[in-house]
């Protein structure tokens, strides 16, 4: 329930801090990667947590100097979002992912276990100052639950007695290492972004050199005007991987082409939605791919500025995609003048802090600029006016992905991939109680029960299927009734749910759906970023309501308020957050109104099927 | 200019403008919390949900641009529908403090609960506490619970006041509205943002608990601390003043006020007010009747002839400068007077800036000056009084106000000139230095307590009615400046406010043909009536990143 998990600061010992000079040298360099200062902030708090460990009052106050920007500025950072330490974390800071997916793994055992074994509940720190312990949300290793991450770490597919030995193997002086599962499992006839990723030795340069990478920018930009590479990504039919299936030709055609303020291409790599997984694991094994795809958007757009906006938690990824960019450059594949042809183009990496809402556009272009990532009032939409008040493109990191390979075999190959409108291939992110949950990268259309019976492997110990989420935690869930839909855009919006970032949960009939409910409705309550009424209070109240049904001590009057108090948030806020916590918890409720009904008396329920 | 019709009845209105300034101009009410005329666009609070016709969602009328030929329902089943849905999740966690909450009788919470018929809370949880009690800086309390996260407060203080010290911070409803740890909000115009915060979660410290709101009854009046002169309605129940609130004027100061001008009030309720007159006997000063000491000043005027002089203030009315001009030219045929100005530098306070605080803080300057003009009185008469003085050749005076020397460069040199004047009549609010030198104290009105106009530094008239009674003996300036003319055995000097103006405009030509009627509450000039005060708006939701460093988020 309700597990706060920012405490108090802590106060601040010693003499007043100071930056290393490397550190101010670094910050003062960031700089010129930006338009303004205040973008620096979340940068530039990651750099003072690195020094000091966290955040305390005169921390901040130390990075509004040296930003050169009104602390209250820094201290809103702080505040929201969830990776700035506001008191000093245990050596080892455990971090146990308790959404949907991992709690459909087992993770309320492996997080019972930890509190056992270490004393502590979330937000507490043991004694001898060695562990800290937070419930987290997603971390997008949902194929690999559940999750715990340690430090930067992630630890996969684990078990409550793997958590133990972890803890105990630390506490004797053990080293950490990350260790993770496998997460690309399965492939159609035709792989296009995760084609390189079978194999071993990509991730570098000259790995995806070898296998043409980079061809199609350098032909794109040497041989191809603009509008005809947009002309071809309309004619391939892309539509974006990040969620709302928007066709990535149309958003570019948006942005005008004379603009008086530098234009910007974001790539969204914040892949937060729970289920989702697919984006983290092309950041790190293969950055070239996406980088490739930045340079044919820039190219087509006329952009001389990118910026990758990567989620906060994903430290590997951010090292990979970093490594790619300094070969990138020193190849005169980014930079000025690139390979001689005159087209200049700068890339930045962006980390983020730990905030879902970074996920939606406006939100990222928010953070981007050194803020909170509250989502902007629309229109104007960013095509228009985005970061730093120029016209942007924001596209996930998947959907550019797919451009060297439209580019290299043409918009009729990639059309003759998907479905009618729903072209190519995606990668469906299953998790959940399937026998071989993972990625895998399938023509768009393919019908739910071939993807968990034929990929997947069937039901995890051939239980009875139950529910899905086809395309994230925000998308209504489908039932037994629905399996046989096509797993495209069109398709799942007509069943009445949507495609959404591709990850697809299912549950089988262990688990209990108001449990599912409320972890759903809890997730949103933390991520909501507080601005519009609705939201800001309506995720929090639902969650409580479905903590009494969880509880077993609501009322048969309890129903109908819930149903109320999710549907009065749709449709009136500012971005749809709301309506992602709304839409679900009304799904469930309209399709399991029976469980919903037996937790009204007392009784114990399957709990996570754990 | 897009037309469109809000609940059927046709509106145009400019380009860029919105679906509620559209309503706005039709003087159809749209229940709002975050939206305020005079600042940039939020959103958040959602409430002003209007139902648009091909529109499938209800949608939020004060980000909505107005565009040709929408057809807008404010007040459709639909939309109260909406706006009930947002009410009731403002309230789940709201603490419903209204019996000791002083924004109640005012509060916009309050009252659209009371509007939507006040259903009763459907919230049976466990409510988000937060803290309360918060002391945000020198002026004001902040409680964290009350807040609805407007961000009105925020937008006021960036805007006008350049102060990022306020914020929002943290995510969903454990958002609270706070400043930097330890750097308390302290903001010469902090106290507009108790105005405009929608509930009770600012308040004024110098306001908490004194009164409930629905006891105060309103006079408008005119700030007279600077030469903005801004309008202002000033609050009070039997006699007492309890608070100073802006008054909105588009030529003068918009909505809003600084702090100075709200807080400078309560010496006109203090203890310390000189109540009854005065004179210096060989022991000191002794209380006496008004009889008395005005005996003892129609002596020394009578005698002294044409060695009679005065010192007026700046800070006094256009009818007081006039009667006070008549008094020392023409009814006591003496040319030896003048008014003293408060020299900026000396004045406790903020000093100019950009947005209303002015480096005069005499509210009347150009007033003075120019009825001074009127009647002959020479620019620098205040400088042949003092030369006089000091030569000795001075019978009697009268100071207008005993604060007069307080704020000059030359103090020392008027004190030492004033004690040889063989008799001084100061007119005053508080003892002080002046008063101690006089030979008769008498009580004047405080500006509150009288009425009159004040001209701006533009040329803009302004009138302040009166408030509250003077304080015990105490007589308004009109009255005490006709006291001495028949003490001084003339002929009584007009005591109605209005008709001392009548016989201004007759005799000083720059006020043309104004009237009290003409100025009524919003003021007038002689001449075009210009706008004077003018801020740009920014609307956020049109140019919001638009700015690069300068664009904000609320
Ligand atoms: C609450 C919310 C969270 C989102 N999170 C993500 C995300 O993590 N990654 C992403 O690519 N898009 C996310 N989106 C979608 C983006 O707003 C945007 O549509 C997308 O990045 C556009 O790229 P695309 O057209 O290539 O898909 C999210 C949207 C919402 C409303
Ligand atoms: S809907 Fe929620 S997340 Fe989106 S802007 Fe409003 S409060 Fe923020
Ligand atoms: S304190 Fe008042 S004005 Fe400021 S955000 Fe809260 S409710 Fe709005
Ligand atoms: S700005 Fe000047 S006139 Fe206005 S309230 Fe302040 S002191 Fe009074
Ligand atoms: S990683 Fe735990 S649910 Fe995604
Ligand atoms: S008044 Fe329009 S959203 Fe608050």
């Amino acid at each position: 329930m309700e597990t706060t998990r920012r405490s108090d600061p802590a106060p601040h010992q010693g003499p007043p801090p100071e930056f290393s000079r490397s550190a101010v040298e670094e910050i003062n360099r960031l700089k010129l990667r930006y338009p303004t200062n205040r973008a620096v902030i979340l940068p530039a708090l990651h750099i003072a947590q690195r020094e000091f460990g966290w955040i305390s009052d005169e921390v901040m106050a130390l990075v509004a100097d040296v930003v050169g920007v009104p602390p209250m500025d820094v201290f809103r950072c702080v505040g929201f979002y969830t990776m700035y330490h506001r008191r000093p974390p245990g050596k080892y800071d455990v971090q146990v992912c308790t959404n949907i997916s991992c709690c459909l793994g087992g993770a309320r055992k492996v997080l019972r276990k930890v509190e056992e074994k270490l004393g502590i509940k979330s937000g507490g720190k043991t004694t001898d100052g060695m562990f800290s312990l937070q419930e987290v949300e997603c971390l997008a290793s949902c194929g690999t639950a559940p999750v715990v991450r340690v430090n930067d770490d992630f630890i996969e597919d684990l078990t409550p007695d793997g958590i133990e030995e972890l803890l105990e193997d630390l506490a004797n002086g053990g080293e950490l290492r990350e260790k993770q599962g496998i997460h690309l499992r399965g492939q159609g006839a035709e792989p296009v972004v995760s084609k390189d990723l079978m194999s071993e030795g990509i991730r570098g340069l000259e790995g995806y050199r070898k296998l043409g990478g980079y061809q199609q920018a350098e032909r794109a930009i040497k041989t191809m005007q603009p509008p005809d590479v947009i002309e071809l990504v309309k004619k391939s039919g892309l539509r974006g991987r990040g969620g709302a299936g928007f066709p990535a030709g149309m958003k570019w055609g948006f942005i005008p082409k004379e603009s008086a303020k530098p234009k910007y291409l974001c790539v969204n790599a914040d892949e937060g939605e729970p289920g989702t997984f697919k984006d983290r694991e092309i950041l790190e094994r293969t950055p070239h791919r996406m980088l490739e795809g930045i340079v044919i958007c820039c190219w087509a757009v006329g952009i001389h500025t990118a910026y990758i906006y990567i989620r906060g938690e994903f430290a590997k990824g951010a090292v990979s995609v970093q490594k790619a960019l300094d070969e990138a450059y020193r190849a005169n594949l980014l930079g000025r003048n690139i390979l001689g042809t005159g087209f200049n183009l700068e890339v930045t990496l962006h980390q983020g802090a730990g905030a879902y809402i970074c996920g939606e556009e406006t939100g990222l272009i928010e953070s981007l600029e050194g803020k909170p990532g509250q989502p902007r009032i629309k229109p104007p939409f960013p095509a228009i006016v985005g970061a730093f008040g120029g016209p942007t493109v924001v596209n996930n990191v998947e959907t550019l992905a797919f451009l060297p390979a439209i580019l290299e075999k043409g918009p009729e190959w990639f059309v003759g991939l998907g479905s009618p409108k729903n072209s190519g291939t995606r990668i469906f992110c299953v998790s959940g109680h399937v026998a071989r949950p993972g990625l895998y990268e399938l023509g768009m259309g393919v019908p739910l029960r071939t993807l968990i019976y034929e990929h997947c492997g069937g039901m995890k110990n051939a239980n009875k299927f139950k529910a899905c989420f086809p395309g994230g935690s925000s998308s209504p869930v489908l039932t037994e009734a629905d399996l046989d839909v096509r797993m495209d855009f069109d398709s799942l919006a007509a069943a009445g749910s949507m495609a959404g970032s591709g990850g697809v949960i299912v549950v089988d009939e262990s688990a209990c759906m108001v449990c599912v409910a409320e972890r759903v409705a809890g997730f949103y309550h933390h991520e909501s970023c507080g601005q519009c009424t609705p939201c800001r209070e309506g995720t929090g109240w639902l969650e409580k309501i479905l903590h009494r049904f969880e509880e077993r001590t609501a009322h048969k009057e309890d129903l109908e308020l819930l149903v109320n108090a999710a549907e009065g948030m749709m449709g009136r806020t500012i971005c749809v957050l709301a309506d992602a916590a709304a839409m679900p918890v009304l799904s469930i409720v309209k399709k399991f109104r029976k469980e919903f009904e037996e937790h009204l008396s007392p009784g114990k329920c399957e709990g996570w099927g754990d | 200019m897009p037309k469109l019709t809000v609940d059927g009845r046709p509106v145009e209105v400019e380009a860029g403008q919105t679906v509620m300034n559209a309503a706005e101009k039709l003087g159809i009410e749209i229940p709002r919390f975050c939206y305020h005329s005079k600042l940039p666009v939020a959103g958040n609070c959602r409430m002003c949900l209007v139902e648009v016709e091909k529109m499938p969602k209800l949608t939020t009328s004060c980000t909505t641009p107005a565009t040709e030929g929408m057809v807008v329902l404010t007040k459709s089943p639909k939309v109260k529908e909406g706006q009930k849905a947002v009410l009731e999740y403002l309230l789940i966690n709201h603490p419903l403090d209204c019996p000791v909450c002083d924004k109640a009788g005012e509060c916009d919470l309050q009252d659209q609960y009371f509007a939507f018929s006040s259903t009763p809370s459907r919230m049976i949880d466990q409510k988000v506490h937060k803290p309360k009690r918060i002391e945000l800086g020198p002026t004001i309390k902040l409680d964290q619970e009350r807040c609805v996260l407007c961000t009105r407060c925020v937008r006021f203080l960036e805007v006008y006041a350049h102060d990022h010290s306020l914020g929002t911070v943290n995510r969903g409803d454990r958002a609270i509205l706070t400043v930097f740890p330890g750097r308390p909000l302290d903001n010469i115009y902090s106290l507009n943002t108790v105005d405009l915060c929608p509930v009770g979660a600012l308040t004024s410290k110098d306001f908490r608990f004194k009164k409930r709101v629905w006891f105060l009854k309103n006079a408008d009046s005119v700030c007279t601390f600077c030469s903005n002169q801004c309008s202002t309605v000033v609050q009070h129940d039997e006699g007492t003043i309890y608070r100073i609130l802006p008054r909105e004027n588009e030529k003068v100061n918009g909505p809003w006020m600084c702090d100075t001008g709200r807080l400078e009030y309560r010496f006109i309720n203090a203890e310390e007010r000189v109540k009854c007159p005065m004179v210096r006997r060989d022991e000191g000063q002794e209380r006496t009747t008004w009889r008395e000491a005005m005996e003892a000043v129609g002596a020394a005027f009578k005698a002294a002839g044409s060695r009679a002089a005065g010192l007026a203030s700046p800070r006094m009315t256009n009818e007081s400068l006039f009667a006070f001009a008549k008094l020392f030219v023409e009814t006591l045929g003496s040319k030896l007077a003048g008014f003293v100005k408060a020299d900026a530098g000396l004045v406790e306070g903020a000093p100019a800036d950009d947005f209303l605080i002015k480096a005069d803080k005499n509210p009347n300057t150009r007033g003075a000056e120019e009825i001074f003009a009127a009647w002959g009185v020479e620019v620098d008469g205040a400088r042949s009084v003092l030369e006089a003085a000091e030569g000795g050749k001075l019978a009697a005076l009268l100071v207008m106000d005993q604060a007069l020397l307080e704020r000059v460069p030359n103090r020392e040199r008027w004190l030492k000139a004033l004690a040889k004047v063989k008799f001084v009549a100061v007119a005053s609010l508080a003892e002080n230095e002046l008063t101690r030198l006089a030979h008769v104290v008498l009580p004047l009105a405080s500006w509150a307590e009288e009425e009159g106009t004040y001209t701006r530094f533009d040329g803009l008239v302004q009138r302040s009615w009166r408030a509250v009674p003077p304080r015990g003996e105490a007589k308004d300036a009109l009255g005490l400046l006709s006291q001495v003319a028949v003490a001084a055995g003339k002929q009584a000097l007009p005591l109605v406010a209005e008709a001392v103006f009548k016989a201004l405009v007759a005799k000083v030509r720059c006020f043309g043909s104004l009237t009290y009627a003409a100025i009524g509450k919003q003021g007038a000039k002689a001449g075009s009536g210009a706008a004077t005060h003018k801020v740009e708006i920014v609307n956020l939701a049109k140019d919001k990143g638009a700015g690069g460093a300068e664009a904000r988020t609320w």
